[in-house]
């Protein structure tokens, strides 16, 4: 009889005295919360779906490794690899039935069926065998995502894009994009995905499967750790990402940073075992996840273990992975990197401003930047917008020495990480200095470090460091978990955490309890797009960029083009862009390009629409009857 | 943005700042207003916590702050648990004994004319007089944000309708309520004095006797597309979309134009609050002449 048959009778008793001992819980919940029970089945369904997804994706990408990279079908990594193309393959497969316009009930159901026709066709892949406290270990090290993903979502990302944009794709079943949904224009390789999982699971299903993803890459760390720092070098890398706020209050969101840095590692891997297939799938999958792999990727790239012209044919199929999506954006009138180019709003408009990141971009705070990335970064202001371990910046020297002692003794491996780790690093410094951007490259820089744990001194410094700094990252992620934890677990209602929480949500809320069914809202300068409950155009993305670009290119016809459009209702919260949060934008720049166009909003909407609601600073405005001209004109 | 300083009212209507009215921005934009002769005016937290009399400029702190208070007849009322009711004197707010206190949850300000009050949930609409010990409710389906209008004993309120808002009107005396706008239209931002009531009906400015069911059209240009009425005694003032921008009129014939946008009236006797390009002002009608002996 196998392990698992004999834990079995085991499990389904406790399973069953708990959930009786829930059934019968007699405790009441708080006044309009749903109570344990509620929550509990909303999280299993989560949970379910996130696990059938991930279990699909696993045995198709195992199906598509044995055709094309059967090595990489065997061996401790073989779960990674066949995750990130099993994800590759999720994606594109989306892609397809999104753009024939069936992202409903019976594509979903086509996709899953090819996923699991496919997986039929490959092995299991086993996953590692860990002492069990490691599996506990890494439990703890993911509960606060557990806690942000059982949660209504707070972060902006999530509310404008990774959130947003699957909800808006499955209302329209099918693809967005354009000038009034930019974030649509990206590859959806993600978003694709999540969509599948909003439907399946509920809000939670993309958060649960997101945390999944980050135990991933904690064990795929932890695996090529061991492999260059031996059994020091599994421990500490991982211990080096869970030690650092901006890896850990990410991993319970709905993002795109982990699943980029999950397809870097498989990319790693497949590039130093010498697997063109495997390099090629797993850059692929990077690509269409963030364009920020670029910079780790050019590092695998260079070191990898093949003949150059192995290198280029790799790299040449993997452009030709992402090249959909920019075939999609040509088809479509768009730059092929449209949100990120070929915006045409007079005089140009700068998607973002590296300057507003960071500490500085002259040649010192260049070369003081790791310093200040790991000693002086805030949490919640521009300066990195986040925070990582100290281990990080003490483990630099012993690590360089030990992998320089190596290859000096004919051992290269710790070196082309480290290569790899630099190029990512370098790639980061060349963009907005903002830690999430690191994250597709820091756990390779955590491998790259842990070899410096062959120094016994070093291991016990960074253990050190490691724990002095620990309270810089999980203090505010317990405050967060804290804040939280009640609305997870089903003793607060979702209206009162959102309320208290989200200045916007008053106005939304009454939006979405009083606006026509089919009302057509645009969202300017505000971000909380997936809690409306109404098709939505514009929004926000870095500086406002949409809402300003509409603006600027439409002048005092922004409205009636809206309307125009079909569009009923402005949703607009009142913003002041302040000239000392963007000292690198001249004043007249600060009023043409920012100002300008809110006070320009604000005189249009006081001429030509009607107020129905403010709540705050977000108001809700019905747009006029269009004129005959317009009316005919219209679509 | 226009940026003018050329309001213009007509011959003997004065125009004056309101000194400490602008202190600080109100979080709901219906704010500063007049409670009589009183400016309820903003803290730093935007929420109305003081009074500014219009009379000799004295400034009182108000016992509790709220974002969206009710004022009427000399009157603040603040609902819910911990609220009360305020009449002020010149020397300073006295709280109302035995006010009754709502502990639903608004969804729209509060209304008041000094002995009477009117609070809007979402699901039902509370009116009493301040001499009650319980409050009377019918079920409604409010639409929110706009507030209830007394002409007491009719109170009228905007609950969802066909198309837009729909305005409804009950007689505290009797059970049932009854819709009085026209069926079809977006009916908005009801207001109230004496037994007469008025509201907005896709731009247009109705007028309504409670009393005989009688209602009237005012001649009146496009209303209703930002600010509430204000109406005072048998006086109802709006805001009026104008060639150069947002002027405001009242019935009586005070109007405030000019070249910027003069928004947010708020009328009580011969004043007249407003805000022109965010900055709180007072149109004055000049003292009625008394006859010489």
């Amino acid at each position: 009889m196998t392990t698992g048959l004999r834990l079995l009778p085991g499990l389904v008793c406790g399973l069953a005295v708990g959930g009786l001992a829930v059934a019968l819980d007699g405790t009441a919940a708080p006044a309009g919360a749903p109570g344990f029970a509620a929550a509990l089945t909303a999280t299993a369904q989560a949970g379910a779906a996130a696990l059938l997804w991930l279990w699909l994706c696993l045995r198709c990408g195992s199906a598509a490794l044995r055709a094309l990279a059967p090595t990489l079908g065997e061996g401790a990594l073989a779960w990674l690899h066949a995750l990130v193309v099993g994800l590759l393959v999720w994606g594109l497969l989306g892609l397809g039935i999104a753009a024939l316009g069936a992202l409903g009930p019976v594509g979903m159901a086509v996709v899953g069926g090819l996923m699991l026709a496919a997986g039929t066709q490959g092995a299991r892949p086993a996953l590692p065998t860990l002492h069990p406290a490691w599996w506990l270990l890494l439990g703890l090290m993911l509960l606060p995502g557990l806690v942000h993903g059982l949660a209504p979502p707070l972060e902006t990302d999530e509310l404008y894009t990774h959130l947003a944009l699957p909800a808006a794709m499955l209302r329209e079943e099918g693809l967005l994009g354009g000038v009034l949904h930019p974030q649509g224009s990206r590859p959806l390789a993600l978003h694709l995905p999540y969509a599948f999982l909003l439907a399946t699971g509920g809000e939670a299903a993309p958060r649960l499967f997101h945390l999944l993803i980050a135990g991933a890459v904690l064990l795929a760390t932890g695996q090529i750790g061991e492999r260059i720092g031996g059994p020091r070098g599994a421990v500490l890398a991982p211990l080096l990402l869970a030690g650092s706020y901006s890896f850990i209050a990410e991993s319970g969101l709905a993002g795109n940073d982990l699943p980029t840095a999950l397809a870097v590692l498989a990319a790693l891997d497949a590039g130093l075992r010498g697997s063109p297939a495997g390099l090629a799938m797993a850059a692929g999958a990077a690509l269409s996840l963030k364009y920020t792999a670029a910079g780790p990727l050019v590092g695998v790239y260079l070191v990898a273990a093949m003949p150059w012209s192995r290198r280029v044919g790799a790299g040449l199929a993997a452009l030709l992975l992402v090249s959909p999506w920019w075939l999609r954006n040509a088809v479509e009138g768009l730059h092929p990197l449209f949100p990120f180019l070929g915006w045409s709003a007079p005089d140009g408009l700068r998607f973002q401003y590296l300057e507003k990141y960071g500490a500085g971009r002259s040649a010192i705070d260049f070369l003081l930047l790791p310093w200040n990335a790991t000693m002086t970064a805030r949490i919640e202001s521009f300066r990195f917008l986040g925070k990582i371990s100290p281990a990080l910046l003490f483990l630099a020297p012993p690590a360089l020495a030990a992998a320089v002692g190596s290859a000096r003794r004919g051992d290269w491996q710790a070196a082309r990480i480290w290569i790899v780790a630099l190029l990512g690093c370098l790639s980061w410094a060349l963009g907005p200095h903002w830690l999430r951007y690191l994250l597709p490259s820091l756990p390779v820089l955590a491998v790259a470090l842990a070899v410096g744990a062959r120094f016994q001194g070093a291991l016990l410094g960074a253990g050190a460091a490691l724990l002095l700094g620990l309270p810089q990252s999980w203090a505010p992620l317990a405050v967060r978990v804290g804040d939280r934890a009640a609305v997870a677990f089903g003793g607060e209602s979702r209206d009162t955490f959102l309320e208290r929480k989200l200045d916007s949500w008053q106005t939304i809320r009454w939006a979405n309890a009083h606006l026509p069914a089919d009302a057509k809202v645009a969202l300017f300068f505000e971000w909380s797009e997936y809690l409306l409950e109404r098709p939505a155009v514009l929004g926000s993305v870095e500086d406002h960029v949409p809402s300003r670009a509409w603006l600027l290119e439409h002048g005092d016809d922004s409205l009636r083009d809206l309307q125009a459009l079909g569009v009923t209702h402005v949703l607009r919260t009142r913003t002041r862009f302040l000239d000392k949060l963007y000292p690198f934008v001249t004043p007249a720049e600060l009023q043409r390009s920012f100002n300008g166009p809110v006070e320009q909003l604000d005189r249009l909407l006081l001429e030509q629409a009607t107020l129905e609601y403010q709540g705050g600073r977000t108001a809700i405005w019905r747009l006029g009857p269009l004129t005959a001209a317009q009316d005919a004109a219209a679509p | 943005m226009r940026t003018s300083d050329a309001a213009t009212v007509a011959t003997g209507v004065r125009l004056r700042p309101v000194p400490g009215a602008d202190r600080h921005a109100c979080q709901d934009s219906r704010y500063p207003a007049l409670a009589g002769p009183w400016v309820a005016a903003c803290g730093q937290d935007g929420t109305v916590d003081r009074v500014i009399s219009l009379v000799d400029q004295q400034e009182f702190p108000l016992p509790v702050a709220h974002a969206s208070p009710a004022l009427g007849g000399g009157v603040v009322y603040v609902p819910g648990m911990g609220g009360g009711a305020w009449l002020l004197t010149p020397a300073g707010p006295v709280a109302m004994a035995n006010v009754a206190s709502s502990a639903r949850a608004p969804a729209a300000p509060a209304a008041t004319d000094g002995q009477h009050f009117a609070l809007l949930g979402e699901a039902a609409l509370e009116a009493w007089a301040r001499s009650d010990a319980t409050r009377r409710y019918w079920a409604t389906s409010a639409r929110g944000y706009q507030a209830p209008a007394l002409a007491w004993p009719w109170v009228a309120w905007v609950a969802d309708g066909p198309a837009g808002g729909q305005v409804w009107v009950v007689d505290v005396r009797e059970a049932d309520a009854r819709p009085v706008s026209a069926p079809a239209v977006d009916a908005r931002h009801p207001a109230g004095a004496g037994t007469r009531l008025w509201w907005v009906e896709d731009g247009a400015l109705v007028s309504y006797d409670a009393s005989t069911g009688a209602r009237d059209v005012v001649d009146a240009g496009p209303t209703g597309f930002s600010a509430p009425l204000s109406a005072w005694a048998d006086v109802v003032c709006w805001e009026e979309r104008g060639a150069a921008g947002v002027d405001l009129r009242c019935s009586d014939g005070l109007r405030v134009d000019g070249v910027g946008d003069q928004q947010w009236p708020s009328r009580y006797d011969r004043w007249l609050l407003f805000r022109e390009d965010g900055r709180t002002r007072l149109a004055e009608l000049p003292l009625p002449e008394v006859p010489a002996p």
